[in-house]
């Protein structure tokens, strides 16, 4: 048994004495962004009901943000079963932001680390309950227990990830809007609410941009310089671009001089997994590429080490929780390496099997109108893909061309990245009840 | 800290700093007693009082809010006067009180004590609000205001059928079986409420909603009547209608209990479904739907708003609306009644609301009780033998709070001298000569009752306010003394200075009651006047000792129909002709009127004014979401982003009231300075109005 919030939604008016209470709890009357109402049909379209959902950390079973968080900065209060992250911790890497689909966990731009509901850990554990329950005017929001293993609760916002939240929602009495004026005459509009303000943005995390692009891109050169050692990438390239994707990286943190602290979930997180592999790739990678007509059995385990460090790299992001996060993207570390591979290595086959992949998997987001950049980008793209798998391509230039195009298709993969969230949910929801007949 | 708190220790939870009970004193139905903490002379934190049944659960943001607001840097902390470049600084206590005097003893010389207007609005409640009026007849008189913005058509109304303003407690609505809001959006003006609905509705009771707006409250409405604003009253005449010809009367409640049935009946004949639908803008069948709930939901609790009683036609309205109950014997039952005004804490008084804020019978000479509420801008400029030349406003903001905002601003502006007490600089403020600081009512001891709730409670000082802000008991002692007040005739009027001085004068208030201060900090007190049910004895005190459907008082008070027959409210937007669209001003959950918008607390849900219109209306006049549209009429016109809103009636827009003018949001710029039919209100919502893309 564990402690929970339960959440009457037919009792819910969307006041926000919930927000407000715990900003005067926890900072000093000031917003801690820790709660937040998300309201389903905002413009009380006549089809639907309009509802709110007030909702911090749900303090799961198996909590995503301490599973995904790099630093080992989450851990678990036994007394109260609050999921509390140490903000002298966290690198202020925002993972745990982008892995939770209840959107809990809130970077803190002044303070360069994330900060989360703590279940208001130390009124629990005097026997008291959070400020946020025991504000709520109208006995919506209020603590109670739940059972392991009790079913996820469903609602406008909600959804099912399996991570054992400790969040009840009452079922709710009222089904549809209120039985209203109807209008005959009017033609409305479909039901369509404003989708939230994106976490990820192209501008906001092009550094990652380049990591991703980068790293990959030198395992496959170093690879290929296994199989043709004078195609070899020069040490001051390989060094230079590795110490550009580490530096660029460290300082995309909030909290840079803590970076060290990134390879301390090895056992849970795809980011400390990576953060690992890059290093290690490189520092294996450095000796094979600066000493010449070194044997290539010293090449292998950096190869070893780059192939782990591209399969980290598409780990990290399958972990962020939304709809099509099961679905292989064209832009992925993985094929981009064996693309690259095949092209410095010489390997049709490789090169032909890995650009297919990439074809097939960018035509069929492309049918959905799903490319995620403009028109003329893609058919750039598909060009460059197309030219760069040419056998007859001298490979500098088909590996430059081949680049190029990857650098088009990661560009659309975080044009289109964005964690699952409840106000999205909402608005996705709507979208679909819309387009029903 | 030494500050005398030593014999109010209250509550104490398991937190080792001292939390105090209080309650507070806003214009609002939920008057929630608070639990409050105090660290260093400063609210830390509020906190509920499951003690009071009626807000078990705690207070609202609103309530919440005063952690920032007790403390706010926007407070005005010290007197401040204006100067030739319209910029206010800061001045000594004893220089504000030398040239308020000044200006007193001037006017009163050369134009006599009535050309001072004593203004107070419902800023903030309690007993020692009574000692302004005191102070100001030891002055030798002033002119004040009849009337009232908020209620007083309600008021009225019940008191002309049922005899008095009383209801059952709050918490015993969830025995209802059929819950009407009318015109009530509970879920933003008495959030509290919203408990009790829904412990009644998860019952299984029903819940009809009657608003041109789809309101928060509506979204958990069994039925949603979205008439054409203006119509309750033909709403209740065609259920009654309906009723009547069904026979679901209750033929014995009404024998012993109802004057004029019969007469009743026969007015509400012509109401037929088809008539009552062409006039409220419902589908016949919507009105039967209502009608058929009558009659099979009981016991039935009509809890009406009041904005619906803000038009030119409300108070017969809302005799037509309690006549349902009457009928139908929902009234003196628990789960059954009128929810309107529970005046059960209004013991202190000699005469209760409304008779209370009428123009005197007899005026003394002294005391010119001569402007009416609703048209102060009007009636100032039009005051004669004396003209006003001087205003003292206090708790209240009448400048955009009072219909017609133009001419409230051009009445203030052609007076000699304006004094306003004041916690902010509001738009009344920034118009002064004057402005005095306000204490906030952490400050002072005082007790306060309700309007919904049966509790008299205890709002102690708990914090000491900042050093240049005074009690306006002490700001009248000041002056008073600097007048040549002698002290004796000042303590007449004004209790001693000190929290024991204060507190001696409440108990004297409290005694003929048996209550003690002692009993109101263990937590609120029921009134002695407090019945869990009212009218249970089936006693009512009217004329005729009965449920008064006739009321021959509606004639010779107001001069209107005995019966509570139907008209037209003045303004007619459903006519289309020039102001084709009806402007709503409704309150929301962020404000009491035009409090709290200032702080950051609310203005992180509710930065700035919109308009909402209807998608409809804003097509046809080539009108986008986010566009700029301008709200105009003969009155004045305001210029605010459109939000689409699906829920409101066709043909209404809505603008929340209490946005200053400052912020460009002020609503009664357009609303007319006009009364209601009867109990002197303010009909601001008798208000057509054009929207055109600006």
């Amino acid at each position: 048994m564990r402690a929970a919030f339960l959440f009457d939604p037919d009792r819910c008016t969307g006041c926000e004495a919930c927000r407000i209470a715990c900003g005067i709890e926890n900072n000093e009357g000031r917003d801690t962004g820790w709660r937040t109402i998300s309201t389903f049909n905002p413009q009380r379209h006549p089809e639907l009901p309009t509802r709110h959902l007030s909702l911090a950390c749900n303090h799961c079973d198996t909590p995503a943000c301490a599973l995904g968080c790099p630093a080992a900065a989450y851990d678990r209060d036994e007394t109260t079963g609050a999921v509390l992250l140490d903000p002298e911790k966290c690198i202020g890497c925002r993972y745990c932001s982008w892995v939770c689909p209840y959107d809990a966990p809130k970077f803190n731009e002044s303070s360069g680390v994330m900060t989360k509901c703590t279940f208001c850990a130390p009124r629990l554990a005097e026997g008291g309950q959070p400020a946020c329950t025991a504000a709520c005017p109208t006995g919506s929001l209020s603590l109670g227990t739940r059972e392991n293993g009790e079913a996820e609760p469903t609602y406008h916002g909600l959804g099912k990830f399996g991570l054992g939240p400790s969040l009840k929602v009452e079922k709710s009495r009222l089904a549809g809007p209120p039985p209203a004026l109807a209008i005959d005459e009017l033609v409305l509009d479909a039901p369509s609410q404003a989708v939230p303000k994106r976490k990820i943005t192209l501008s906001s995390e092009w550094v990652l941009l380049v990591f991703t692009l980068v790293m990959p891109a030198l395992v496959a050169w170093l690879g290929g310089g296994i199989i043709r050692p004078p195609r070899k990438p020069p040490f001051l390239v390989f060094a230079g671009f590795g110490a550009l994707a580490i530096a660029l990286s460290t300082l995309h943190l909030g909290k840079p001089l803590r970076a060290w602290r990134a390879i301390l979930n090895l056992k849970s997180s795809w980011i400390s997994r990576e953060i690992l592999f890059t290093n290690v790739f490189l520092l294996l990678g450095i000796p094979f590429v600066s000493v010449p007509h070194l044997s290539v059995a010293f090449g292998m385990p950096a190869l070893v080490a780059g192939i782990a460090l591209a399969f980290s790299i598409d780990g990290v992001y399958r972990a962020i929780p939304r709809a099509d996060a099961k679905r292989m993207h064209s832009a992925e570390a993985v094929p981009t390496v064996a693309l690259l591979f095949g092209i410095v290595a010489a390997e049709p086959v490789v090169t032909i099997a890995a650009g297919l992949v990439k074809a097939v998997l960018y035509g069929w987001r492309w049918a959905r109108s799903d490319a995620g950049v403009p028109e003329p980008f893609g058919v750039l793209r598909v060009i460059l893909l197309g030219v760069a798998c040419a056998p007859t391509m001298p490979w500098t230039i088909a590996f430059a061309l081949a680049f190029a195009g990857e650098i088009i298709d990661r560009a659309a993969f975080y044009n289109a990245l964005e964690p699952s969230s409840p106000g999205r949910r909402m608005s996705e929801e709507l979208a679909t009840r819309s387009a029903k007949p | 800290m030494a500050y005398d708190l030593s014999p109010l220790t209250c509550f104490s939870y398991t937190w080792p700093v001292p939390t105090f009970l209080t309650a507070c004193p806003r214009n609002c139905y939920s008057t929630c007693s608070m639990n409050v903490t105090v660290e260093e002379n400063r609210v830390v934190k509020i906190e509920g009082v499951p003690e009071n049944l009626a807000t078990p659960e705690g207070p609202c943001i609103k309530g919440l809010s005063y952690v920032e607001r007790a403390h706010s840097a926007q407070r005005v902390v010290q007197p401040m006067r204006r100067g030739p470049d319209g910029q206010f600084r800061a001045i000594a206590w004893s220089e504000a009180i030398e040239l308020i005097a000044t200006k007193l003893e001037d006017v009163r010389a050369r134009l006599g004590p009535q050309s001072v207007l004593y203004y107070t609005g419902s800023g903030t409640k309690g007993l020692l609000n009574s000692a302004g009026t005191a102070f100001w007849r030891l002055f030798g008189g002033c002119t004040t205001t009849y009337g009232d913005l908020c209620w007083p058509a309600g008021l009225e109304a019940t008191r002309l059928t049922l005899g008095d303003n009383t209801h059952n407690a709050p918490w015993d609505l969830a025995n209802a079986k059929l819950i009407v809001l009318w015109g009530k959006n509970s879920a933003e003006t008495n959030i509290h409420q919203m408990l009790h609905v829904d412990r009644a509705l998860k019952a299984g009771a029903k819940l009809v909603v009657v608003d041109p707006r789809r309101t928060e409250t509506a979204e958990r409405a069994d039925l949603l009547l979205q008439l054409r604003p203006g119509t309750d009253g033909a709403l209740a005449l065609g259920v009654g209608h309906l009723l009547v010809r069904d026979g679901q009367v209750d033929r014995a409640f009404i024998e012993t209990n109802v004057l004029g049935f019969d007469d009743y009946a026969k007015l509400v004949a012509e109401w037929t479904p088809a008539k009552t639908a062409e006039v409220t803008g419902l589908k016949a069948s919507q009105i039967e739907s209502f009608a058929s709930l009558f009659a099979t939901m009981a016991p039935a609790t009509i809890s009406a708003g009041f904005g619906m009683q803000r038009f030119t036609n409300s108070g017969q309205a809302m005799r037509a609306m309690i006549a349902l109950l009457a009928i139908t014997g929902n009234i003196g039952k628990p789960g059954a009644g009128w929810m309107y005004a529970n005046l059960q804490t209004q013991v202190f008084s000699h005469v209760k609301d409304p008779i209370d804020f009428y123009p005197p019978e007899t005026p003394d000479g002294v005391v010119r009780v001569s402007i009416s509420t609703a048209k102060l801008g009007r009636d100032m400029l039009a005051q004669a033998d004396p003209p006003l030349a001087f205003a003292w406003v206090e708790r209240g903001n009448p400048i955009p709070q009072n219909p017609e905002t133009r001419l409230v601003v051009e009445a203030f502006r052609r007076l000699e001298y304006r004094v306003v007490v004041e916690e902010f600089m509001t738009d009344t403020a920034r118009e002064a000569d004057i402005v005095l600081p306000a204490k906030n009512f952490f400050e002072q001891t005082d007790v306060i009752g309700a309007y919904w709730h049966p509790y008299l409670q205890i709002r102690p000082k708990i914090v000491e306010p900042p050093p240049e802000v005074k009690p306006e008991t002490e700001i009248y002692r000041a002056l008073g003394r600097r007048l040549g007040i002698d002290d004796d005739r000042l303590a007449s009027a004004l209790p001693g200075p000190t929290n024991e001085a204060i507190e001696a004068w409440l108990t004297s208030k409290l005694d003929k009651f048996g209550i003690t201060l002692d009993q109101l900090r263990e937590g609120p007190v029921l009134s002695p006047e407090f019945r869990e049910v009212a009218f249970a004895d089936l006693r009512f005190p009217t004329p005729s000792g009965k449920i008064e459907l006739y009321s021959s008082e509606a004639r010779v008070r107001w001069s209107l129909d005995e019966l509570p027959a139907f008209r037209e409210a003045d303004e007619r937007p459903d006519r289309g002709d020039r102001f084709p669209l009806h402007m709503l001003t409704p309150n929301t959950k962020n404000r009491i009127h035009s409090q709290f918008g200032n702080l950051e607390t609310i203005r992180r849900m509710a930065p700035a004014p919109f308009v909402a219109m209807h998608p409809a209306d804003a097509k046809t006049r080539n009108i986008a979401e986010g566009d700029g549209a301008r709200i105009w009429n003969e009155r004045g016109s305001l210029t605010l982003p459109v939000k689409f809103d699906y829920g409101l009636r066709p043909g209404c827009i809505s603008v929340t009231n209490g946005f200053w003018l400052v912020e460009g949001g002020a609503v009664n710029v357009l609303s007319m300075g006009r009364e209601t039919d009867m109990g002197y209100g303010a009909a601001f919502h008798d208000n057509a109005v054009e929207v055109s893309r600006a």
